[in-house]
């Protein structure tokens, strides 16, 4: 797993600094460079100004919603956005699907667990593209 | 079912679901840095001083959980009615202390600062202290989670002999979806539960509670407001 994260630039969304620093810590002993951002505005601002493989984000952020970043479009650089969420209800599964996220992820959560999500979307998206080819 | 029924099954079910969300929270944070802990004890590398704030973060995990707990509790208490037979009159500044106390043992925003003038003068409050205190920290945790930089706390005696406290933060002030659930006529469904404590426990000391989102005002930031009669002296 460590291999493959090594490449991977991650931005990661949530305002509880502790779940941040836990998540970033097991993110970045797999070898991924994280970035934080606390809140629905300083994300956006990264979006904006910066290149991710992977974005992270909670649902719900003291400034707005977390659903609402990917809500003008879904860059084309970002190849995996999911999200966290305490709870997993239909409504937000499916809006999460309609803003372009690829899956919702219910808390608490370690970050292997992150991970492993993320290598069996990015798989499914290598495979899908293949077909596609 | 009737109107009235489906409101109450409506506020039953989401406070449910709130409760089970203020718990996940801080459950994950434990577990998240119990599981960090042991993976650097089996390690052997790790001094005692990299593992300190793992441990601060496992116990602020337990701190918030018993939070919830004891909001649940002090709910149960209002609703049973046994208020009155605790209140006494106190310095409404001495709870502010207290609140901003019991705030560090949950909070991990350290880079915010809680600015707090006490007045010189003494303000008394017939109030329960217990329950005050609690509404006071929720305050001032609501405020310190939406801050930029600063919290800044104040307290002012107004014309009608009551006492305000204002808890101020610095940041963009509550978002589209709260601000609008701020204004609809089921007003509580939007406080969330530490919120709807607060206003629960401000009513009963025959006081008021208010919020203003401030999206839109400069300089930017919530302000929220509490008013409780004095105690003539």
């Amino acid at each position: 797993m460590t291999s493959r994260a090594r490449d991977l630039r991650i931005l990661l969304v949530d305002d509880d600094d502790d779940t941040t620093a836990l998540l970033a810590l097991g993110l970045e002993r797999a070898g991924c460079s994280v970035e934080i951002a606390s809140s629905c505005a300083i994300a956006s601002d990264k979006l904006k100004n910066s290149v991710f493989d992977v974005l992270i984000t909670d649902a719900n952020l003291y400034d707005g919603d977390g659903l609402a970043l990917l809500v003008d479009s879904r860059p084309s650089w970002l190849r995996v956005a999911v999200v966290l969420t305490g709870d997993k209800r239909s409504d937000l599964v499916h809006r999460s699907r309609q803003r372009g996220f690829d899956d919702l992820l219910v808390k608490p959560l370690v970050a292997r667990e992150i991970l492993t999500v993320i290598f069996r979307l990015l798989n499914e998206k290598e495979l899908s593209q293949v077909s596609d080819g | 079912m009737t109107d009235q029924n489906k409101e109450q099954f409506y506020l039953k079910t989401e406070f449910l679901e709130r409760i089970a969300h203020e718990l996940r929270g801080p459950a994950g944070v434990t577990l998240g840095a119990l599981d960090e802990i042991d993976l650097a004890l089996s390690d052997g590398n790790n001094s005692i001083e990299h593992l300190r704030p793992l441990f601060t973060m496992a116990r602020r995990g337990v701190y918030r959980i018993l939070r919830t707990s004891e909001r649940l509790q002090r709910t149960a208490q209002l609703e049973k009615g046994t208020l009155d037979e605790s209140r006494m009159p106190v310095d409404i500044k001495g709870l502010v202390s207290m609140a901003m106390d019991a705030t560090k043992l949950v909070e991990a925003r350290s880079n915010i600062s809680v600015n707090f003038k006490p007045p010189a003068l003494p303000f008394l409050v017939f109030v329960n202290s217990p329950l005050l205190v609690i509404a006071i920290a929720e305050l001032i945790l609501n405020a310190i989670r939406n801050a930029d930089k600063k919290v800044t706390i104040e307290i002012k005696k107004t014309v009608e002999n009551s006492v305000e406290l204002w808890i101020i933060d610095d940041g963009n002030g509550f978002s589209g979806p709260w601000n609008r659930r701020f204004t609809t006529q089921s007003r509580r469904q939007g406080l969330g539960l530490s919120l709807s404590l607060v206003d629960d426990v401000i009513r009963a000391h025959d006081g008021n509670f208010f919020v203003e989102p401030a999206i839109h005002s400069n300089p930017p930031g919530a302000r929220m407001r509490i008013s409780l009669p004095l105690v003539m002296q």
